[in-house]
């Protein structure tokens, strides 16, 4: 019994240390699938539970990054449901101060709240492939990640990015 | 501005989330999750919880039924709770499923169709059990008071027509109100499901 709880202990360090590491996964995308700042913490926790669920079948097989990001993905558009009492009540700008505090270049800080704010029109399939657009994914992991062929992804990607330049405008 | 720059904006704004107090996650590893199966689940106990109260409080109401109308109350009181146990059984092996899978497509159609099959056991169950109900009040209204006959002998043409008229008003909202009900509370969800995944399959369109 003791040889089991110490393996899953092990397992569970192991867990937090790598999604600790590479928390900023997850932060992009709830605030990517979100437009609150509870609404944020709830899938944040909610991606939490299903990547620990997960991670005894994780073998290894890709980058513990690309699973991640599977997981989460999956998480945010299929199964997540908001609560149904939770009201949008925070302004845009409220929720940009809670998730990027901390002063910083202000024309980094500009570009990336631009760009948070034209995901967030975008439908939940091209926000999923705008953030792995944005992650510097190939084709062939988009299209192993969302399930597509590898041509479905570019054509996709394209249209997605399409839609992009003109929330944008450039 | 083009799309490049933004992708180098987005990865270097990695410094920025590890400038945040970060979350600390270990808390969550004991949390119960929050997907749309645990809240359909939430819901059931619920419903289930409020129609126990309901069914075992029927037969204390105080309308004595006697004879045929006796048989046919308990008949109904039986089915009802045949199809709840029935219910709870078949549920239960839907939520046994895993969900999260590889891909996304395969993830939203997993979801998708295990989502359906609960909407259309639920709206089946739903709608039948306005049915069981209106039965219930046809019996109540037709074999209470102590007689082995039916009110039918007695009532005259009129009041029934209006009962009747009565029971199929509100077999009807009730209908309505079970249908609004369901797409609230479980169809808005599918309806996205169905969405996303014509989004992702339809690359024609």
């Amino acid at each position: 019994m003791k040889i089991i709880s110490s393996v899953e202990k092990d397992l569970e360090k192991d867990f937090l240390d790598k999604i600790d590491k590479n928390q900023n996964i997850i932060h992009k995308i709830c605030r990517a699938y979100t437009s609150d700042e509870d609404s944020h913490k709830d899938l944040f926790q909610e991606i939490t539970i299903q990547l620990w669920q997960a991670y005894g079948s994780f073998r290894g097989e890709a980058k513990f990054t690309t699973w991640m990001y599977r997981v989460a993905l999956n998480t945010a558009i299929s199964i997540y449901r908001k609560k149904s009492r939770q009201v949008n009540t925070s302004s845009m700008d409220e929720y940009n101060f809670q998730v990027a505090y901390k002063p910083y270049d202000s024309t980094e800080e500009e570009q990336l709240e631009l760009i948070y704010k034209a995901i967030q029109q975008l439908s939940d399939i091209d926000k999923a492939l705008i953030l792995l657009f944005l992650e510097d994914k190939s084709f062939k992991e988009i299209g192993e990640t969302l399930g597509i062929s590898y041509v479905n992804a570019r054509v996709k990607m394209m249209r997605a990015k399409e839609k992009l330049k003109k929330i944008i405008g450039v | 501005m083009k799309l490049e720059d933004l992708k180098n904006t987005w990865q270097n704004a990695d410094h920025h989330i590890e400038n945040q107090d970060k979350i600390e996650i270990e808390k969550f590893l004991s949390k119960k999750p929050t997907t749309i199966f645990t809240k359909i689940r939430r819901n059931i106990i619920i419903e289930t919880f409020i129609n126990i109260i309901f069914m075992a409080g029927l037969p204390f109401i105080p309308l004595r039924l006697t004879g045929n109308g006796e048989i046919f109350f308990w008949i109904n009181y039986g089915m009802v709770a045949v199809i709840y146990v029935g219910l709870m059984i078949k549920i239960r092996k839907i939520f046994k499923k895993v969900i999260v899978s590889n891909t996304l497509l395969e993830t939203i159609i997993k979801t998708k169709d295990l989502y359906e099959k609960y909407i259309r056991i639920y709206k089946n169950v739903s709608y039948f059990m306005v049915f069981l109900g209106l039965l219930l009040g046809l019996i109540f209204r037709f074999y209470k008071e102590e007689t082995h006959l039916s009110h039918f002998e007695f009532a005259d043409t009129e009041n029934i027509l209006y009962f009747i008229l009565g029971i199929i008003g509100f077999g009807i909202l009730m209908f309505f109100a079970v249908k609004y009900y369901i797409y609230l509370v479980y169809e808005k969800h599918l309806i996205k499901l169905k969405k996303n995944l014509n989004e992702l399959i339809n690359i024609e369109k």
